[in-house]
């Protein structure tokens, strides 16, 4: 089966020039099937009014200078595809070679940049915290629904609820937990209630001039999970996240968290939890988020140790309402496979 | 159907963004699990292909051109993922370097021809495979009718999102970019089935779905 490639890269390569250079000058250049509608249709002039990339080099699959337009298409074609080949061949050995997680973190960056004041009370869908907390009196009621499958396709499913009120002007308190239906791929389907998380939130500082905002939370992790149908470890965990927050500019607002949770489990290491967040506002209404996160038990093993990236979007339904919806993709083993979430965001003050 | 700057609205071009990026950051871990050494100078000669082939514009009726796509054809050879990838390898480079399809509308190109296209055409394929069983009469038939599919399924999503954006209603759009696409799919399916039929003349071992059970995908997890 494993047969060399080199003559058939070679011969490949080779047909695509031919087609490129001798059949490229003689294609029609009546409009495709959208420009025509464009124009039979009337909306043509609305993609010629402005460009938002105006650099191209070879516009129109044109060399600028080349007066003669058939050398010139075959021309830039040529160019095209040697380059489309070594991009293509990049691309693929930079995929190939490199861990996934470096990869992984180019893409969620470079597409968070790719897209060069809105209040910032809508943490879902993403797994960092942000430094706001819900004003005095006000309820924050959290309706979330997620799917994850880990890398060996078991899967769970699980609706979640979480409520926070406004304690004082710079406190809130929250109560959340989930239902649990996990689809192990071998054994017994199991379901049940999951872990349920008591979340006291301080604000330390709020963001002026150059100073980012900061805040604190302290949870507690109620053990309302079942031990024995393996849906959590039956003991109370405890941590501290710290969080803090820098608008950029109008549009940008990067979040960090830092926190550390002592675990109850017997025989099972305290970890470290971290994150980093950016939130792009795209319009009045729609808002990019895209996060990296993970867990370290600080044991030394790298293999358990769960590291995954999130990106997502939430929709301003009304000023009180918001709608959410992420997509995690887990960089390593420990962390899921992928995961998908959808939330309401519903803020109601009685 | 590579859609230019200034046809969508901002809220359907950042949702089919998010929905590109997060399906080509999946498609780099299932790529990164799933090939070898020999895989990558395929992927370099098919991107390059698909990008040539679609330089190639044919008549259509009533004035109109239309070229290959290529998103079923390396779909076949590279597996779903892989062929996601090249397809969005494919529309930056002509966005950028050709100014053909805006940058604003770079998610929606990318979720149309490659999603849609790629993805969702690859999974019309694996149904027909199923289907009309496995055997070389019915690989070719579930491709040519799949790479029709990858095609209007392509258009019609471009339709629906130039809908939304306000730009063209549904009744006028869809009808327009579906019946175009419906033909400019006839010449998608001929030339996929006769670019396959001759890679597998003389190099079967490197149409990776042919004679496979399942998914390709599936083998190395």
């Amino acid at each position: 089966m494993k047969r060399r490639l080199d003559g058939f890269v070679l011969i490949g390569l080779g047909i695509t020039l031919l087609l490129v250079l001798f059949l490229s000058p003689f294609a029609s250049t009546s409009p495709d099937g959208l420009e025509k509608m464009a124009e039979t249709k009337g909306f043509a002039a609305q993609g010629e009014s402005w460009k938002f990339w105006k650099y191209a080099p070879l516009t129109d699959y044109a060399i600028p200078g080349i007066k003669n337009e058939k050398v010139s298409t075959a021309l830039s074609g040529l160019i095209g595809t040697l380059a489309i080949f070594l991009i293509a061949l990049g691309v693929g050995k930079l995929i190939q070679k490199i861990p996934t997680k470096k990869v992984m973190l180019f893409i969620c960056f470079s597409s968070l940049i790719f897209f060069s004041s809105i209040p910032a009370h809508a943490a879902r869908p993403l797994t960092t915290d942000d430094a706001g907390t819900v004003e005095k009196g006000e309820f924050q009621f959290e309706v979330g629904f997620d799917a994850a499958r880990q890398d060996n396709h078991d899967r769970e499913i699980s609706p979640s609820l979480t409520v926070s009120y406004g304690l004082l002007k710079k406190m809130d308190v929250g109560i959340g937990s989930a239902y649990l239906f996990a689809r192990p791929k071998e054994g017994e389907n199991q379901n049940g209630l999951g872990d349920t998380e008591l979340k006291l939130k301080y604000r330390l500082l709020d963001e002026k001039d150059w100073m980012p905002a900061f805040a604190l939370t302290g949870k507690l992790k109620i053990p309302t999970a079942s031990e024995s149908k393996g849906l959590g470890s039956g003991k109370t965990d405890f941590g501290i996240n710290t969080i803090v927050m820098k608008n950029l500019s109008k549009r940008w607002v990067f979040y960090l968290n830092l926190g550390y949770t002592f675990v109850g489990e017997h025989g099972v290491n305290n970890e470290f939890n971290y994150s980093a967040a950016a939130q792009f506002v795209l319009t009045d209404k729609w808002v990019l988020v895209g996060e990296i996160v993970g867990v370290n038990n600080l044991n030394g093993r790298k293999g358990d140790d769960p590291i995954s990236g999130l990106l997502g979007t939430y929709y301003l339904i009304t000023d009180k309402m918001i709608w959410d919806a992420g997509f995690e993709i887990g960089m390593n083993k420990a962390a899921p496979d992928f995961r998908l979430t959808t939330g309401l965001t519903w803020l109601f003050k009685p | 159907m590579h859609i230019p700057d200034g046809f969508l609205s901002h809220s359907i071009n950042a949702a089919t963004f998010v929905i590109s990026v997060g399906a080509c950051a999946y498609g780099v871990k299932r790529v990164n699990r799933n090939f070898g050494e020999r895989e990558v100078p395929l992927m370099g000669v098919t991107a390059a292909f698909i990008f040539a082939a679609q330089m190639i514009n044919f008549p259509v009726a009533g004035g109109t051109s239309g070229h290959f796509l290529g998103a079923l054809f390396s779909s076949v050879l590279l597996g779903p993922w892989a062929s996601l990838l090249i397809m969005t390898i494919v529309l930056v480079v002509q966005c950028l370097g050709f100014a053909d399809g805006g940058l604003t509308a770079i998610g929606s190109n990318i979720f149309n021809m490659g999603v849609i296209g790629a993805l969702g055409g690859y999974g019309v394929f694996i149904f027909l495979h199923t289907l009309f069983q496995k055997s070389r009469k019915g690989f070719f038939i579930a491709l040519a009718i799949s790479s029709w599919f990858s095609i209007v399924m392509g258009a019609s999503a471009a339709a629906i999102e130039l809908a939304i954006s306000g730009t063209s209603p549904l009744k006028v759009a869809l009808p327009a970019m579906a019946g175009i696409h419906a033909i400019i799919g006839i010449g998608e399916a001929i030339i996929t089935t006769t670019a396959v039929s001759l890679i597998l003349k003389t190099r079967p071992d490197l149409v990776i779905s042919y004679g496979k059970k399942g998914a390709p995908d599936e083998k190395a997890t």
